[in-house]
């Protein structure tokens, strides 16, 4: 946690800086709230980042001192939590969005759930198909024919 | 007034109209429950099929589409956290924790009754007090809308949780996101990066459905093994029968169904201003203020009933004036021109069938939610959640893209969502608030264009600022609530330090 | 009687056939791009003309809106569509000959396929009762003599309002204090409360308040003078025909769109405006019918373009 105090505390001073730095350049009254929020966000960040190195400095002492008594301090919970499930949904998404305009919606959408749900541990072909097949029937039923909103043509209808 | 209120009660009843009122609150919840699918585009498109017909039952429809997805909206924010319109964004804070808890029907249940009743009180306010109300619109210039807009940021104070410099800095963040894009007073770019694609700034629903929607998703995704849901409580039926609701809530309800109306009458403010001022109200006024954001009932019964009471109330200027309140108004009044009807003073006089009728129609479509919400809402869409999660992050995630992309048919967005998504699951992580980060993007830009306006119109003499007598009344109000605020906090000091888990 | 019957259905369903195989266009649903949110005077129009137009060109037409930017942002993300014909833009002036002026854009006047304008309608100044001025004349004479003194709401930096405003006041010598408000309806609003003097935006709006003598309306941007509005006057009767500027709405492909298939929409379009309902639409919404298409809308653009890119440099608001 106090290392991520810090880290972020440094994180919104450098946003902060640039903001005023870009904000200056804005035409007149254009310009007041860039430079007061960035202003402010560098202010707001300078007591995170003066916590965060109290306590780090804090917990050096204690390790030197007692090793293990860590404990007492609350142990932060982790960034990520599964990190290989948390890539492989990421990554699923950006190549469903890449594949979206090209291949076309409703193909592009059922092959990235199917292969997700798989990706993430589903293995019962008739759950997956099935779930697969009635979500994207349904949003076909509702945007093609009630609603007619154009979404990324199908590439085998493309013209 | 009344006399011609009652005229128009039998044109209302009649078949068609009723039948109109009916399929259109149904497709208004459903429209409400899909991210990216809005009531304007639904109207925009049912419109053009009713030109035939009486317009009666073109405002029919549009009534039911109208209420309906007001209270549609909480249905994914309750469930998913996917704020279904940006006007639920308030109800995330509260129904999704619910959900989580195993609470999800009572959250449902909270968010339908609490839709309708204010639904109802504003068509009251629009059915008995319009003409007066309109002359308190038209006395909000532009300065009078920077106090609104920072009352709602000093509002923040409520929201920003226990670590004050977090939750600042959360807020700076979402006004500096509001910033992005042209100018529209100079016509300058800031901070656009050279990129055409922040020409035009965020789209708000992109944001938010970016910033709540997408980190839930991540996480249960993580964690396919353990159960995300505690997802029994759709079967057990909520606790408490209506009149149990009735008794906890009818405080907050009156309050949140006011604070609805007095941002509806102003146009261009909205039911997303209207929700969350209600809901830092309530969280203001409750003794438990802590709960909140943890699945508190109470926070629903704010943000619905407040977003609801918006939509008579914006219905006002329109009526009355000619001038939209938001963009379904101005497709009424598009309605209303296309039938030959000149929407300004003399519509109540010349029309009166039409105007009377149309208040008549808001008035039951509110009520019609708690016979249809109830009915589809916790029979057809809760039974999402019973999807196993390694299908439900899929399809969650289908359903946003799709969403995503009807906004502005770019793709673009999808990845900007994606950006957000990141930075909300990071703040999440490192214990900044998202509930500031909103309220910086939707009031920071509408307190600086209306700031300087004011700026404009009085050649920077800042005075007029405090001189006029409605800018004075905020300004007082104001105070009340920060100094109440103050004394709150000096009051709880003396407990023991609570231990700063996360937010 | 039933073999003619037979005969005649066989006969017109071949020719329609033919006539599809020789085009066949359109075959799919076309999308329209409205580079305004929906509920706006720009999507209105376009809303109601695709009706007509649907029948016309017997395929579904489902308008996209893509708001901001003064229009840029719809226009930039069209001229990136392919040009095939199944996304048209249904766009007013100013995102095409404006904008481009102060933004970076994608696109200009010469990248975009011409098809055909469909309306237009004048903008109008508007005063309080009280306002010491009866006729436009008086009224710019009292702008004149206060140089400074009045704001006026218009609909923004690079509106085609405020445009139409500047061009006549700097044709006066006049200083006036431009106020930008997100439309006509914010403007009306701040013009009825009192906190701007002038109201300038579209007609329509105004008109009820004219009729109850809340406002008076005496100047409008066209040439010619309103019929609806006896007491305004036209650039022609103050003697400056020469600085008309109007909304007006057109129809365009992405460039590179064949030809054959602009003359088919533009074929379908004129024929759609002869509904009767779409003129009483139209004249409800205080616009007139002006169909230009093909080479004579390039070269109106191009003019236009070139007359705005003068008055912007004049104010200061071009952008390099």
């Amino acid at each position: 946690m106090n290392h991520r105090d810090l880290f972020s505390g440094i994180a919104f001073l450098i946003i902060g800086i640039t903001i005023v730095w870009m904000g200056k350049d804005f035409f007149a009254d254009a310009a007041y709230v860039p430079i007061g929020v960035g202003t402010l966000m560098g202010a707001f960040s300078l007591p995170l980042i003066w916590r965060g190195m109290k306590s780090v400095l804090a917990a050096h002492a204690t390790t030197d001192s007692a090793a293990g008594s860590n404990t007492t301090t609350h142990p932060a919970p982790a960034l990520v939590d599964h990190p290989a499930r948390f890539t492989t949904t990421l990554s699923c998404c950006l190549v469903y969005y890449a594949a979206l305009p090209i291949v076309g919606f409703y193909t592009t959408s059922a092959l990235f759930i199917t292969l997700l749900a798989v990706l993430l541990g589903e293995r019962r072909p008739a759950v997956v198909t099935g779930i697969a097949l009635g979500f994207i029937t349904l949003l076909y039923a509702l945007f093609a024919v009630v609603l007619k909103r154009p979404l990324p043509v199908e590439f085998f209808l493309a013209s | 007034m009344f006399e011609s209120l009652l005229n128009a009660l039998p044109v209302v009843l009649q078949f068609g109209s009723l039948i109109s009122l009916f399929v259109g609150t149904l497709i208004g919840i459903l429209i409400g429950a899909l991210p990216g699918l809005n009531p304007v585009m639904a109207i925009a498109l049912m419109l053009p099929l009713t030109y035939g017909f009486d317009p009666i039952i073109a405002l029919g429809l549009v009534a039911g589409i109208y209420n309906g997805s007001m209270y549609g909206g909480a249905i994914p924010a309750i469930l998913l956290n996917i704020p279904g319109t940006p006007a639920a964004i308030a109800t995330t804070f509260d129904g999704y924790p619910m959900t989580r808890k195993g609470e999800g029907g009572l959250a449902l249940k909270t968010a339908c009754w609490s839709s309708a009743i204010g639904g109802i009180v504003s068509a009251l306010a629009l059915m008995t007090l319009a003409p007066m109300l309109a002359k308190v619109t038209l006395a909000f210039g532009p300065a009078e809308y920077f106090w609104v807009a920072v009352f709602g940021l000093v509002s923040i104070a409520v929201l920003v949780g226990k670590d004050v410099s977090k939750g600042m800095l959360s807020a700076l963040l979402g006004v500096i996101i509001g910033l992005v894009g042209v100018d529209a007073i100079s016509g300058e770019e800031r901070f656009t990066f050279d990129t055409l694609y922040l020409v035009g700034g965020f789209e708000l629903l992109i944001v938010l459905i970016g910033l709540y929607a997408v980190p839930p998703v991540l996480e249960m995704a993580e964690r396919r093994n353990e159960s995300y849901f505690n997802a029994d409580s759709f079967r057990a039926k909520p606790s408490g029968g209506s009149l149990g609701l009735l008794r906890r809530h009818w405080r907050t309800w009156s309050r949140s169904s006011l604070i609805g109306v007095a941002v509806g009458i102003l146009p261009g403010a909205g039911g997303n201003l209207a929700a969350l001022l209600s809901y830092n109200e309530a969280k203001r006024k409750a003794t438990d203020s802590e709960t909140f954001g943890n699945g508190n009932p109470v926070g629903i019964a704010a943000a619905e009933s407040g977003n609801s009471a918006d939509n008579a109330a914006a219905m006002i200027p329109s009526l009355t004036l000619g001038i939209p309140g938001n963009l379904i108004a101005a497709l009424v009044l598009g309605a209303l021109m296309i039938h030959g009807l000149q929407p300004g003073p003399q519509l109540f006089t010349r029309s009166p069938d039409v105007v009377f009728g149309f208040m008549w129609q808001m008035l039951l479509t509110a009520m019609l939610l708690l016979l249809l919400g109830g009915m589809v809402a916790t029979r057809l869409f809760a039974q999402v959640l019973r999807m196993p999660s390694a299908l439900l992050v899929p399809t969650t995630l289908v359903l946003m893209a799709v969403g995503v992309y009807t906004v502005n048919g770019n793709v673009t967005d999808l990845y900007v969502m994606l950006a957000f998504g990141l930075a909300g699951y990071l703040l999440n992580r490192l214990g900044f608030p998202l509930a500031p980060v909103v309220l910086g993007v939707l009031l920071g830009p509408m307190a600086e264009q209306n700031f300087r306006l004011t700026m404009l119109i009085a050649q920077n003499d800042w005075t007029v600022l405090f001189t006029r007598p409605i800018s004075l009344g905020i300004v007082a109000l104001l105070a009340v609530v920060l100094l109440s605020q103050a004394w709150k906090t000096l009051r709880q000091r003396p407990r023991p330090a609570a231990h700063p888990g996360r937010q | 009687m039933k073999t003619t019957l037979l005969l005649t259905t066989v006969t017109v369903s071949a020719l329609a056939f033919t006539q599809a195989m020789a085009s066949d266009y359109p075959n799919r649903p076309i999308e329209v791009i409205v580079p305004a949110p929906a509920g706006g005077g720009t999507d209105n129009v376009a809303r109601m003309l695709n009706q007509y137009l649907e029948a016309e060109l017997g395929q579904p037409v489902a308008v996209l809106n893509v708001a901001g930017g003064g229009g840029a942002i719809g226009v930039n993300q069209f001229s990136r569509a392919r040009p095939d014909g199944y996304t048209l833009l249904s766009t007013w002036n100013s995102p095409i000959t404006t904008v481009p002026h102060m933004q970076r854009v994608q696109y200009s006047y010469e990248t975009l396929t011409p098809i055909t304008s469909t309306s237009q309608s004048a903008y109008t100044l508007c005063v309080a009762p009280d306002f010491p001025a009866e006729s436009g004349e008086e009224f710019l004479a009292e702008l004149q003599a206060n140089p400074g003194k009045y704001t006026y709401g218009n609909d923004g930096v690079g509106g085609t309002m405020r445009l139409a405003a500047e061009r006549i006041f700097e044709a006066y010598d006049i200083t006036a204090r431009p106020i930008p408000f997100g439309g006509a309806g914010e403007t009306l609003q701040n013009f009825l409360g009192g906190h701007v003097d002038i109201y300038g935006g579209s007609i329509t709006p105004v008109l009820p308040y004219v009729e109850e003598g809340q406002a008076k309306c005496l100047l409008v941007t066209s040439a010619d003078d309103n019929e609806a509005l006896p007491q305004a006057s036209g650039l022609a009767a103050l003697g400056h025909p020469e600085l008309e500027t109007v909304l007006w709405r057109m129809m365009l492909g992405p460039e590179g769109m064949e030809e054959a298939r602009a003359e088919a929409v533009a074929d379908a379009v004129a024929r759609a405006v002869e509904q009767p309902e779409f003129q009483a639409f139209l004249a409800a919404q205080g616009e007139t019918l002006n169909l230009v298409r093909g080479e004579a809308l390039h070269e109106r653009l191009k003019q236009e373009t070139q007359a705005i890119g003068g008055t912007l440099e004049n104010l200061g608001l071009k952008q390099q």
